[in-house]
Order: structure tokens, then sequence, then C-alpha cells
């Protein structure tokens, strides 16, 4: 599965909504900035993985190097 | 290998050649399009769940098979199966083996490249939270050049309930006497990943370590299942334009004032306020834990980081707000969005900037070069926001037809005053679009 700017996903794990507000694409990967629909305001930045029963999960990006990376792209392309 | 075998035939030696292609071809159903990425391979007879992945620089090594995805253990077996062979048949077949297109080389080149991708994938996705500690104990094989001497480490990720830090890589020894004598205690050696664990850190590591760099976001280690929400197209656009504003308004500040130095913490999933201070010295009031809020200190945002719009960024327009018509020099307002079906509500994109004399309306500059900004405008005029600010310039952006717009706007939707407040108050539909979201979930109005 694919995210798109716009989507909005449940997570499983708090029954929270977001809202996809931004993809990026780095290193052959896409991550997404996601931003809770309700408040309080959330924006966390995840990309997409599997667990072990093949399952699509989100998982937050918290590798420094990447984050910055990724942040850097997105403040290149001025959104 | 003190045992020697037979010369392995013609017919043998096809054997191994059609055991590796029919691995092969097992394996490429199922892996992955992306080369370097893992994939798990599932046994369907067994259930065995063995990790994989594509091997890369597949053109600098002259082997037909190394450029394709092995499953790890597969690859092990079918190299260690095929070089036991090779080796205990070298003498006097070794031209026939040629036919293989596969040389000694080649191979001891590729079973470190792939132990190496293997340890470096599994090691970044266990930061990356992909891989989960599942208690798999693995070892890694290889030979060194000239020697045929097999040399084989091991490791175990720990799982829970392991008198040890879940996910730590333990080596083999400690981990046999965890399972045999059930002792609770920290590993008996630091957890690296074998099989560098029993090597000294290279000057490349230290370095790596001295680079690794103040966090610049620290986020929540969250992991989960989801479902996506089945939404009407309408609700859609909307949301799209939700998320628009959203990285105007929260992410464009959030990102620069992150890259500035500022750590943004996010723990418990919340950006905090961050205090005005000088990057050097900005400091997150980790005490602070907004309840209900807009958590943006918008005073900071509007003095930090201004708008600055460019040629081709996407602007909303709401229904009354004002423009006028095709006359950068006028200061007349000829219309209202809305009142006119050329000049609906919706997104525009702007193609030209211009800098006016507030007193004379004669325009001072202008620029249509594709991502030229207002600041790179100003700038090269020798002058400053500041200006904007004085009332001594003001500055106009044409608009033109939205990149989502339904209806024919061939014509330029025409001039719009900027305005920084009313700009920050159409920042603000963000927060009331989302009220509304809420109000209208609520009500079940919505398929949200």
């Amino acid at each position: 599965m694919i995210l798109e700017e716009g989507d909005v996903i449940t997570l499983d794990a708090n029954g929270k909504d977001y809202l996809v507000i931004k993809t990026i694409e780095y290193n052959n990967e896409n991550y997404y900035y996601m931003m809770t629909v309700k408040k309080p305001v959330e924006i966390s930045i995840i990309k997409l993985a599997k667990n072990e029963q093949g399952q699509e999960i989100i998982v937050t990006v918290t590798d420094q190097h990447e984050l910055e990376k990724i942040m850097k792209l997105t403040a290149k392309k001025n959104i | 290998m003190s045992e020697k075998k037979k010369p392995l035939t013609d017919e043998e030696i096809q054997q191994v050649l059609d055991r590796i292609n029919d691995k092969l071809k097992t394996a490429a159903m199922k892996r992955d399009s992306i080369t370097g990425r893992t994939i798990t391979i599932v046994n369907s007879e067994t259930t065995k769940r063995s990790g994989g992945i594509m091997v890369s620089k597949a053109d600098d090594i002259e082997s037909d098979y190394l450029g394709t995805f092995y499953s790890y253990e597969e690859f092990i077996e079918a190299l260690t199966t095929f070089l036991s062979e090779k080796e205990t048949s070298m003498s006097g077949t070794f031209h026939k083996k040629e036919k293989l297109k596969i040389d000694q080389d080649a191979v001891d080149t590729a079973i470190e490249e792939f132990t190496s991708l293997f340890v470096e994938k599994i090691e970044r996705e266990r930061k990356e939270g992909k891989r989960q500690p599942n208690g798999d104990f693995y070892t890694v094989s290889r030979k060194d050049k000239g020697s045929s001497e097999e040399k084989t480490s091991g490791g175990l990720i720990t799982p829970k309930g392991m008198p040890v830090k879940e996910g730590q890589y333990i080596d083999e020894q400690t981990a046999k006497q965890i399972a045999r004598e059930g002792i609770v205690s920290e590993p008996s050696s630091p957890p690296t990943i074998p099989p560098e664990s029993d090597k000294e850190p290279t000057n490349e590591q230290e370095k790596d370590e001295e680079k690794k760099p103040a966090p610049v976001l620290v986020q929540k280690t969250m992991k989960s299942t989801f479902k996506r929400k089945k939404i009407s197209k309408e609700l859609k656009d909307k949301l799209m334009r939700i998320a628009k504003r959203a990285v105007t308004v929260l992410l464009i500040p959030l990102v620069a004032l992150a890259l500035k130095g500022c750590p943004i913490i996010t723990d418990n999933g919340k950006i905090p306020i961050i205090q005005p201070q000088p990057p050097e010295i900005a400091q997150v009031d980790e005490n602070y834990i907004p309840e209900d809020d807009i958590i943006v200190d918008e005073t900071q945002t509007n003095e930090e980081e201004p708008i600055n719009l460019e040629i081709g960024d996407i602007v909303e327009m709401h229904d009354g707000d004002r423009y006028d018509h095709n006359s950068q020099a006028s200061d007349d307002i000829s219309g209202e969005i809305g009142a006119n079906p050329y000049r609906e509500a919706g997104d525009y994109t702007v193609d030209v900037i211009a800098i006016l004399d507030s007193e004379t309306n004669e325009i001072i500059a202008t620029t249509q070069e594709e991502n030229a900004n207002l600041d790179d405008l100003l700038l090269s005029n020798g002058l400053s926001r500041e200006d904007i600010e004085s009332g001594k310039i003001k500055v106009r952006y044409n608009v033109s037809e939205g990149k989502n717009a339904d209806l024919d706007r061939s014509e330029a939707a025409g001039w719009v005053t900027y305005d920084e407040d009313t700009y920050q108050d159409k920042g603000n539909v963000i927060e009331d679009m989302l009220n509304e979201n809420i109000e209208k979930t609520e009500e079940g109005g919505l398929q949200l």
C-alpha cells in the first residue's frame, strides 16, 4: 500500500485518525508526514514496513541521520 | 574437506547449476523489485520464515546469478554446496566448471558483499523498527580469500522475556549459556553485529560515532497496523487543501526550526512550544504538555519564518477575497472571489511576483522565473521585509488557474494584494477546517 497526500489512516495502536500531509521520497523509500485529524495536533514522520505477520505497518522514523535527510529534502523542495 | 570426492561429471555439474537456478526461480517469484531491500520468504511446507536481500552491484561481479535475489539461507547453502563440491573436484575438472561462468574470486567477493549488506540491512532495519526482535539465532559463514577454511560467527536477536535487553545481539556462547543456565546478566560481549563482532572498531566507525548529529527531531517510537479511511472525493479534495495548508503553516516552520538547530522534541507525540531564543541556546520546555490547542508558536513563526511565496506555489482563495482584475498598478478592487464563475474559490498558482511603490503604484520589480521567491526579489532590488512593514512598498502576486481547478481559468485570475495578516488569517483555515471536521464527524455527517 502506498499512501498519498490527503489520505486518512486510522492507527490500530491508538485509534486515532491521521492525515497524510506530505510525502517525501528518499533512497527509494517513501516517507510520510502525518498529522492528527483532531486536536491536539501531532505531526510525525513515518514510513511503511511489514510486521512478522506480513501486515503493513507504520513506523516512526527515529534515526537522526534519516530524519535530517528527510527534513532537508522537505526544506529543499520548499514544499 | 578432508575427504576428497570424485570429480564431478558434467551431469553433476549441470545438477548443481540446475539447483541454483531452481532456487533462483523460487526466490525470484517472491522477490522484491527494489535492489538492496530485504524481504521475507515463507516456506510453504514448513512455514519457516527466512530473510533475504537483493544483492546490489551485480554488474561488477562476473556471475550471472549474483545480481538477483537470494534468501540468506538459500544463498549461503547454495554457495557453500557449490564451493565444497568445486573445492573437492578442483583438480582436473576446473576447466569444466568454467562452463558455470562462476569463478572463485567472484564467489568470495559475493559472499563478503552479501554478508556485509545483510548485516548492514539487519542493523538498519532493527534501528528503524522494521525488524522485530524474534529470538532468531543465525550464523554468517564466509571464507577468506586464499583460504579454504570456513569461518562462522553467530548471534542471537534476543526475544521478549530474555534476561537481557530486548532486541540486543548477544554472541553465540553467551546465548547458549543463557539458554543452559538462565543467567541473568549482561551479555559477555558488547552488542555488536557479527561477523564484525570480533574486530576492533575501525577508524571510520569511530568517525561515524563522532559524526552522530544532535537530535533534530525526537519522535516517540511507534509501530502500528493501520487502516485507510474510505472518503468521498469531495472530502478528499478538502483534506488535500487542509494538508497543503498544514504543510505551509505548520510543517515549513517546524522543519526550518529543526534544521536551524532547535531541537524539536515530540515525546508523547506532541510538538511543544519552542521558546524564541537563538538556535544555539534554544531550549525546549519539556515540562510543557499542551492539552487543547494548535501547538504552534505563531509569534515565533511570524517573526522568524515569514511566508515566502514563490513562483509555482499554490494559494487558496476563498469566497469574498478581493482581487484586482488584471491590473497590477491599480488599486481598484474589481471583484471578489466567488462572484464570477471564472474566479471561483479554490487553489490558484502564483505565476508572477511584483513589488510596487506604495505611494505611486509604480512597478519596482517583477519576476516570473521558476522557483523565484519574494525574498530573492526583495534582495535583488535592495529591499527588505522592513520596507513592506513600513509601508514603503507593497507586494502583489498574479495568480492563475489552480492545479485542482475544475473550471477553465484560461485567463489570469487577477492580482491580489499581499497582506501577511490576511495570509495568516487564511492559515487559520486549518484549525477551522479541523474543527469543522470534528464537528461533522461527531454528527456522523462525514465518512471520517
